[in-house]
């Protein structure tokens, strides 16, 4: 094992750790705030997508139109894989993640027996007016309140603030990383197991981990190959992030919210609450973001001098579409080369060979 | 496609009426060069109709362009400029005739520029399609934000009359509120008008008045013996008032609409006197193709006797008391989605409709491009044929025909009479 193996290794540690003797929130995605959740004493269990598994049950109720990974966490949560979870929280940031909680609402209501977990939606929205902001702000207040009790917490502006500050320290370590990833140095399938481990780490934890990895990094050599940029709204799959890697390529950014940019720094004010749910509308990327993504795909391609963009649309794909034309325009105009992938919901091996020659041609170009 | 004739005299006037009415808005935006909106269907239309602000809605538009068979031309176009197959033809339409700019083509040679265009976030794919009209038309987008229901109970048609306060839950009402009062400002601003509430409550009132009427309309077509009306034609009356709602002609329409239906059933007309088996068309309407829902009755004895837009008239729009027409109008823009998309309503919904109507089967639309549109379609089916309702999916799109086998889709809902319903 390489030293800098070694040092992703306490990402890899602190993401399968069991977690005891503390009530257990299960979070569907990255857009909920898991500052709200630690600061009701309660530990936040980030579900990571699953790309292989029994989908049974969500063959039975759910349509053709939901990716894998959440029709496997239906199965679990359905089929009571997942009753360790006190509560499990579902964000209102796309289509798919309301129907999943309603649909398990309705299996819940119609088959009582079921051993679903007690579910809380998570009712963000995007748009940016003064009643939806409040909408927000009450939301994120009712989620904290709703952790509280469940952990017999009482509700507390100084453990708010301490949580959403250890959740800003950890945001301030990470940056420390990015030069490593912008060099190509670190590959986007370390970054994936970073993002995995921190969710469980406090600050400290991820300050060591990272200064590990920083050190250990001094003796890495800089990868080669073309530096990517891995756009689009598909999930973090390891395999096709690997697929991609194994040509010597680096993914030094990618564009969905279990990558990077959820680490993004954000302005704070004096209301957390508010801050709180203001960074999760506007900074956390989501199906009903209103950034189109130009600034952030301008700024992650100048950052890294990226060479080439990778997008990733999954077949049941209805909204990134819209925005693809424009995203892929943008990304040739800024000397980018563009390949479009779709569909690798399952199985990425099955595009290996348009990655060959986009790498092939970009080697030679 | 066949002309099915029309049964009642309300048709041809509303469809008479409808003809005057496009070509007045036609006039006021071409000609006259009045300030409009561009709106979904589902947007609370009621608050431009208070401001004599005239409005085209996306889907209407979307029908307009469907049928100067123009579908095709610009679903192509949208393909060649990068926008994949799978999404949403219903919602984008529009916007492909805007994005292709050949006014020699388009009807009404193109839409000009809008005071604004709104919609609400029904869908993940809807801010991005009125973003891109938006700036291809150089008009703001206004969007309204959809919040979920965390515990929505099943009755919702029961409970939505009276007890719309809780069902809707007094917070998203509150969020709904804001959201229409900024709508509001923002018109008002944009045009110079006064939005006028004496006018806006008169006419919540016309409207409570006439979805209640065509409730009438749908007991009388539900209860009698055989369906007096056809689908398309409750479609079309029901949709036409829905369309003029608030308004004197609209409540008079339904009026006329629930007279005639009750004349009919009075004197034991049946829309198809051979009618042996009832069937219930679960989805938005077939609009490339509306002669299917006549092409069972001779074969057969199979008449489609029930679509959503008549029953939802009165269950979907009332709100009593109407001491707050805001939050009323509230109620309704904020449920509307998932009384028709999601669980537990629309199965719930369905098997009550079902056992109402005497249905002995039911045709689900499913459209491959439309998430929306198909959703909750396995609870409906699974809870359709538990209570005895045996069903068929349907896979094609509303508007699109370019994957539409008439014969074929045909042959195999004909299959379907003869295996599941004897």
């Amino acid at each position: 094992m390489s030293d800098l193996d070694t040092a992703l290794a306490a990402f890899d540690h602190a993401a399968s750790v069991p977690v005891q003797g503390r009530r257990q929130v299960g979070l569907v995605s990255p857009q909920i705030p898991a500052e709200l959740v630690r600061a009701a004493d309660a530990a936040p269990i980030l579900l990571w997508p699953q790309f292989t598994g029994s989908s049974d049950l969500a063959d039975r109720y759910m349509e053709y139109f939901f990716e894998a990974p959440l029709r496997h966490l239906f199965d679990a949560a359905a089929g009571g894989a997942l009753d360790h979870l006190d509560l499990l929280v579902v964000p209102r940031t796309s289509e798919s993640f309301t129907k999943f909680y309603l649909y398990l609402r309705e299996v819940q209501r119609q088959e009582p027996a079921r051993n679903i977990p007690t579910l809380h939606l998570f009712d963000l929205l995007h748009t940016q007016g003064e009643s939806v902001r409040r909408h927000n702000r009450g939301e994120v207040e009712r989620l904290y309140h709703r952790v509280c009790a469940l952990t017999g917490t009482a509700p507390s502006a100084d453990a708010l603030l301490g949580a959403a500050d250890d959740e800003a320290a950890i945001r301030t370590e990470l940056q420390a990383l990015l030069p490593l990833r912008r060099s190509a140095v670190l590959t986007g399938c370390d970054a994936l197991r970073i993002y995995a481990g921190v969710r469980a780490m406090t600050p400290d934890q991820v300050g060591n981990a990272v200064r590990a990895v920083i050190k250990a990094s001094s003796t890495v050599p800089v990868r080669t190959g073309a530096r990517l940029l891995l756009l689009g709204p598909s999930l973090p799959h390891p395999a096709l992030c690997a697929r991609i890697e194994a040509t010597g390529a680096t993914i030094v950014a990618e564009e969905h919210p279990w990558g990077g940019r959820v680490f993004e720094p954000a302005a704070r004010s004096g209301d957390t609450l508010g801050a709180i749910a203001e960074r999760a509308r506007h900074v956390v990327p989501s199906a009903r973001s209103f950034s189109a993504g130009s600034d952030w795909i301008r700024q992650a391609a100048s950052a890294a001098n990226a060479q080439g963009a990778v997008f990733v649309i999954p077949s049941n794909d209805d909204s990134y579409g819209w925005d693809y034309p424009a995203c892929r325009d943008l990304c040739r105009a800024l000397g980018l080369r563009t390949l479009l992938l779709r569909p690798v919901d399952r199985d990425p091996a099955d595009a290996g060979a348009q990655i060959d020659e986009f790498l092939a041609a970009e080697h030679a170009a | 496609m066949n002309r099915i004739e029309k049964q009642l005299a309300v048709t041809g006037q509303a469809g008479a009426y409808q003809k005057a009415w496009f070509a007045d808005l036609r006039e006021r935006i071409l000609t006259r060069g009045e300030p409009y909106a561009i709106m979904q269907a589902d947007t609370p239309h009621e608050i431009f109709h208070a401001m004599d602000i005239p409005i085209v809605t996306n889907q209407w538009w979307a029908a307009v362009i469907a049928a100067k068979q123009l579908s095709p031309l610009y679903f192509d176009f949208l393909k060649e400029q990068g926008y994949h197959e799978g999404l949403c033809r219903y919602c984008s339409l529009g916007l492909a005739a805007t994005l292709h700019n050949d006014p020699s083509i388009a009807p009404w040679g193109g839409l000009p520029k809008p005071l604004l265009l709104c919609a609400r976030l029904t869908c993940d794919c809807v801010q991005r399609v009125f973003r891109l009209w938006g700036d291809a038309l150089g008009a703001p987008f206004f969007p309204i934000d959809n919040p979920g229901i965390e515990s929505p109970s099943p009755r919702w048609w029961e409970d939505g009359i009276e007890n719309w306060e809780s069902l809707y839950q007094p917070h998203r009402l509150d969020l709904m509120v804001g959201q229409l009062e900024e709508l509001i400002a923002f018109a008002e601003q944009r045009t110079g008008r006064t939005f006028d509430r004496a006018h806006f409550s008169r006419m919540m009132e016309l409207i409570d008045r006439q979805e209640t009427v065509l409730g009438e309309a749908d007991r009388l077509i539900a209860e009698a013996p055989k369906c007096p009306v056809r689908v398309a034609e409750q479609m079309t009356n029901t949709m036409t008032a829905q369309w003029h709602r608030g308004t004197e002609w609209g409540l008079a329409h339904a009026t006329a609409f629930r007279d005639e239906v009750r004349a009919r059933v009075d004197a034991g007309i049946a829309a198809v006197p051979n009618e042996r088996k009832r069937l219930m068309w679960i989805g938005a309407g077939l609009w490339h193709d509306t002669s299917f829902y006549s092409a069972f009755e001779e074969s057969h004895g199979a008449v489609f006797t029930w679509s959503m837009y008549l029953p939802f008239a009165f269950a979907g729009y009332v709100r009593r008391p109407l001491t707050d027409p805001m939050r009323a109008l509230a109620s309704r823009v904020a449920s509307m989605n998932e009384q028709l998309h999601n669980p537990p309503w629309i199965n719930s919904w369905l098997v009550h409709e079902a056992q109402r109507n005497r249905i002995d089967g039911a045709l689900v639309l499913m459209p491959k491009s439309c998430h929306p549109a198909a959703a909750s379609s396995k609870f409906i089916a699974r809870d359709l044929e538990a209570a005895g309702v045996p069903v068929l999916e349907i896979w094609t799109d509303m508007v699109d025909s370019r994957d539409w086998d008439g014969p074929a889709m045909q042959a195999r809902v004909a299959t379907f009479l003869e295996e599941r319903l004897g």
